[in-house]
């Protein structure tokens, strides 16, 4: 009965929130007290394709995709329930492909009471810094790898918090989503020291330490291997604050594991991240280092990309949000092994000096480096190895192995010259190797300088013009392989040279865009690689739009090219293809 | 509480069985696997045998070691597997495939990649284009565990193929007689590939090294029906029911004879999946 009750509920909702979007952004009614209450969001972006042939945008014979989202979320008194609608009508091009027509993409049920709290159906869960798990959902990147199963929370004492679940992983869409093979399952206890004992309630150190274990089974029926059905893997963390200090140290190990990933060897994974950090007024300096060695880790051995990945494996570098420093050359984690460091300041030089100016500065620096892991394999005359353990490689798990993935070096520099105008100077240097993260078909490494310049002026109240000037200068180093194994060289020693390119070459980018608050953006974008080392792809790729808010909806509306590239959202890729087109998205909640 | 307590201990505990450590990862019954068993009172030998469409591309870093897989599985389940390497998606063509000269895709390789939803993920394949998770398309690392689960199903169809080749004009003539040996119940088609081995061609590998002298491994050069096949029994079949067929195609100069196969399948135009599975050589 009381189910019942819940079902009508929903579909008076369905229709109430339909009838709201055709109006955008009015508010439901008030529910009476004992119904409960119902709310959500709605999204959807829609485009229609031209060909374009001279930057590869192909034919797109549907001419229009449309990807669509409608989460309803139900909730009375202890008692939660949620539902995604999902349209894929069909998916918009760079999607993931299998991602196909219409259906509920995540359901679930959920109840508090005290110290308890229960979810059957799909939920997300990150145990620590994800490192053995985290299921998360990035919807610009069609990543989803929610757990369908059960999840208990539970905290027996203060200060004391468990977690234990057990399910398998959205793999796919198709007019419902589809599991993955195998089953994740995982338990975290977390203990608060400051909670746990009363008399460091008020301490100034803070403190909480946590353990988890997640194992998966996926039965084996592999021909010519002895795969291991129960992978587990293991973690401990531990957080210190004091004052303005803070440190971060967490250790994860997986046991043999082999899978597409690595190439089916049975060697065991590792990673480590400390991060430690001091923060006052004005000031704030954080160090971090991680180390990672075969740590990728599936539902499905046999799966790749973005597909089924049970942890999370953070990238140690900044996130750019200015156009070209974020889209040409974003650095992805390499699962398989790798040293990475990050040192990062921010200072806000005080105003009324010599160097602040009138309204302050505020100056960031930040730098990272990874590095291939220091590694040797097993040579494959090595009878043992190669007809029996299986391992692959050895590692010297904490040092830096001779090959340079990525380097960053930016600073960045924030200036009110008057009331009127602000400016953003920026400059950002990268080394990219593209032979190992491969984000373009050409070879070598990528050594880039982009400027960047940013200047906000205010015109009079509510009007405000915003113009950005980029520019991107791009050199590359050949890359030295051993012609018998195919290794790659470090500096100096002897082998084949491969003939590097200079990738795309140089771009420069501009950015006008007048907002008219509290309603209205309008921008043009042109990104012109006038460089190019094909004279016919030395073109403008220019995408003007308007937006349009108003309390919790946006809409917008852009018409232009886009250039085949990169999407990177905490360090996850995926190549998008070039586009010609118009896009409507609109988002409202509610 | 306490209760609940317990609870979480015994959660704890059963995950923590988890945990299988393998020694000696090798399998060494493996000999054992060419034979697909006794057909239960059927004196008909035939097998339903498996074919493996590989996606590929000399583009494509990772493509290699799915080769090497398919290689592995044909070394254990001998004439039972036919795998054909379709060269098609981004890592097939420009820019993709950076190996100018070598673009071996074809058109009707790029429309099997749009079978299901498009592939973009390389190395992925079908196996007899049959669904494991409600998906036809296979990472390389799950094709010999998803064979096991269906080779020794009694065949639906047997397919006599008769090829024979005259080297004056190349010319390849291919005849084929398909045998219901079930009843079927929906329509099927008859597909005939030719396929070439060992073609030498470079390869990007991983770390984007590119080896000269790969040579890559059955390589579809043609679909010598149409895209999707001739048809064999327009409705349904009966037990018994038989069709013969003739094809012929002349193979151009510069294909080297000497490694090359002709591949004929027969498919379930409803369902998609490859009934059946034969490969002869052309010489």
């Amino acid at each position: 009965m009381v189910l019942k009750h819940h079902i009508y509920n929903y579909i008076a909702g369905i229709s109430l929130s339909l009838v709201c979007l055709g109006a955008f952004g009015q508010e439901n009614a008030p529910p009476a007290p004992d119904l409960g209450q119902l709310h959500g969001n709605f999204e959807i972006t829609a485009q229609y394709y031209n060909e374009d042939s001279l930057i590869g945008a192909p034919d797109f014979p549907e001419r229009v995709g449309a990807n669509a989202f409608l989460n309803l979320i139900y909730v009375k008194g202890n008692f939660e329930s949620g539902v995604r609608f999902e349209s894929y009508e069909p998916v918009l091009q760079g999607y993931p492909t299998n991602f196909e027509g219409s259906g509920v993409g995540l359901r679930y049920a959920r109840y508090r009471k005290d110290e308890l709290d229960i979810t059957a159906g799909h939920f997300y869960e990150q145990f620590g810094s994800g490192l053995i798990l985290r299921t998360y959902e990035e919807r610009a990147l069609g990543v989803d790898n929610a757990i369908d199963g059960i999840r208990v929370k539970y905290k027996p004492f203060r200060g004391v918090y468990l977690t234990g679940l057990m399910g398998k992983q959205r793999f796919r869409f198709e007019n419902r989503v589809q599991n993955g093979d195998g089953r994740v399952r995982g338990f975290d206890a977390e203990l608060n020291i400051n909670e746990l004992i009363p008399s460091l309630a008020e301490s100034r150190t803070q403190m909480t330490v946590g353990g988890s274990f997640v194992s998966k089974f996926q039965a084996d029926r592999d021909p010519l291997l002895v795969l291991p059905e129960n992978v587990s893997s293991y973690g401990g963390r531990f957080s210190l604050t004091r004052g303005k200090f803070s440190f971060l140290g967490e250790y994860a190990y997986k046991i043999n594991d082999p899978s597409a990933d690595n190439n089916f060897i049975f060697k065991d994974g590792q990673a480590v991240f400390v991060s430690g950090s001091y923060s006052k007024k004005g000031l704030g300096i954080t160090l971090a280092a991680k180390t990672i060695d075969n740590m990728s880790f599936r539902s499905d051995r046999s799966e790749t990309v973005n597909n089924l990945t049970i942890n999370y494996l953070p990238a140690l570098t900044r996130q750019h949000t200015y156009n070209l420093a974020a889209t040409l050359y974003p650095y992805a984690t390499q699962p398989t092994g790798e040293v990475g460091y990050q040192a990062d300041l921010i200072y806000k030089i005080p105003k009324k000096t010599y160097f602040g100016g009138r309204y302050g500065t505020t100056v960031s620096i930040n730098y990272s480096g990874v590095n291939s892991l220091d590694t040797t394999q097993i040579p494959e005359n090595n009878v043992s190895d190669s007809l029996k353990t299986l391992q692959g490689y050895t590692t010297n798990f904490f040092s830096l192995g001779s090959q340079t993935f990525f380097k960053d070096f930016n600073i960045e520099v924030t200036r009110k010259l008057s009331k009127k105008t602000k400016i953003t100077a920026s400059y950002v240097n990268f080394v990219f190797n593209n032979d190992v993260v491969k984000l373009s078909p050409n070879k070598g490494t990528f050594f880039t300088d982009i400027a960047i310049l940013d200047v906000t002026y205010k015109i009079r109240p509510k009007h405000t013009l915003r113009v950005e000037a980029q520019h991107l200068w791009i050199n590359s180093v050949p890359t030295k392989v051993d012609s018998t194994n195919l290794n790659v060289l470090s500096e100096g020693e002897l082998g084949e040279t491969i003939s590097a390119e200079r990738d795309n070459g140089d771009w420069a980018a501009a950015i006008v865009e007048y907002t008219f608050s509290p309603h209205w953006i309008v921008s043009v974008i042109d990104q012109y690689n006038y460089n190019n080392n094909n004279k016919d792809l030395r073109i403008h790729y220019v995408t003007g739009s308007v937006v349009y808010v108003n309390k919790g909806t946006r809409i917008m509306l852009s018409y232009g090219r886009q250039r085949a590239g990169v999407f990177c959202v905490g360090g996850v890729y995926r190549n998008v293809p070039a586009s010609n087109g118009l896009t409507l998205s609109l988002t409202s909640s509610f | 509480m306490k209760r609940f307590f317990l609870f979480f201990i015994a959660f704890a505990f059963v995950s923590l069985v988890g945990c299988d450590d393998v020694d000696y990862p090798k399998r060494t019954d493996t000999e054992q696997r060419t034979d697909p068993g006794s057909g239960g009172g059927n004196v008909n030998t035939t097998v339903t045998k498996i074919l493996i469409e590989d996606f590929t591309g000399p583009g494509c870093q990772g493509c290699p070691a799915a080769a090497v897989r398919a290689e592995e599985l044909k070394g254990l389940y001998g004439d039972q597997l036919v795998v054909v390497g379709i060269n098609a998606g981004y890592f097939a063509s420009p820019p993709g495939n950076p190996h100018v000269g070598f673009d071996f895709s074809t058109p009707d390789g790029e429309e099997y990649t749009k079978l299901e939803t498009p592939l973009t993920e390389f190395p992925s394949g079908y196996v007899n284009r049959r669904e494991r998770n409600g998906s036809i398309i296979l990472k390389f690392g799950a094709w010999g565990g998803f064979i096991e689960d269906f080779r020794f199903e009694a065949p639906s169809m047997s397919i006599d193929l008769n090829v024979s080749y005259t080297d004056g004009d190349r010319k390849v003539d291919i005849t084929t007689t398909t045998t219901a040996l079930q009843d079927i119940p929906n329509a099927t088609n008859l597909v005939v590939y030719l396929v070439e081995d060992n073609i030498e061609s470079p390869q990007t590998f991983p770390n984007n090294v590119t080896q000269n002298d790969y040579l890559q491994r059955h390589v579809m050069r043609e679909v010598v029906t149409n895209t999707w096949g001739e048809p064999l029994f327009t409705t349904a079949a009966t037990i018994g029911e038989s069709v013969d067929k003739e094809f012929n195609f002349t193979i151009p100069n510069d294909w080297n004879v000497d490694n090359m196969t002709v591949i004929a399948y027969v498919r379930d135009t409803d369902s998609e999946v490859i009934l059946q599975v034969e490969e002869v050589y052309v010489k």
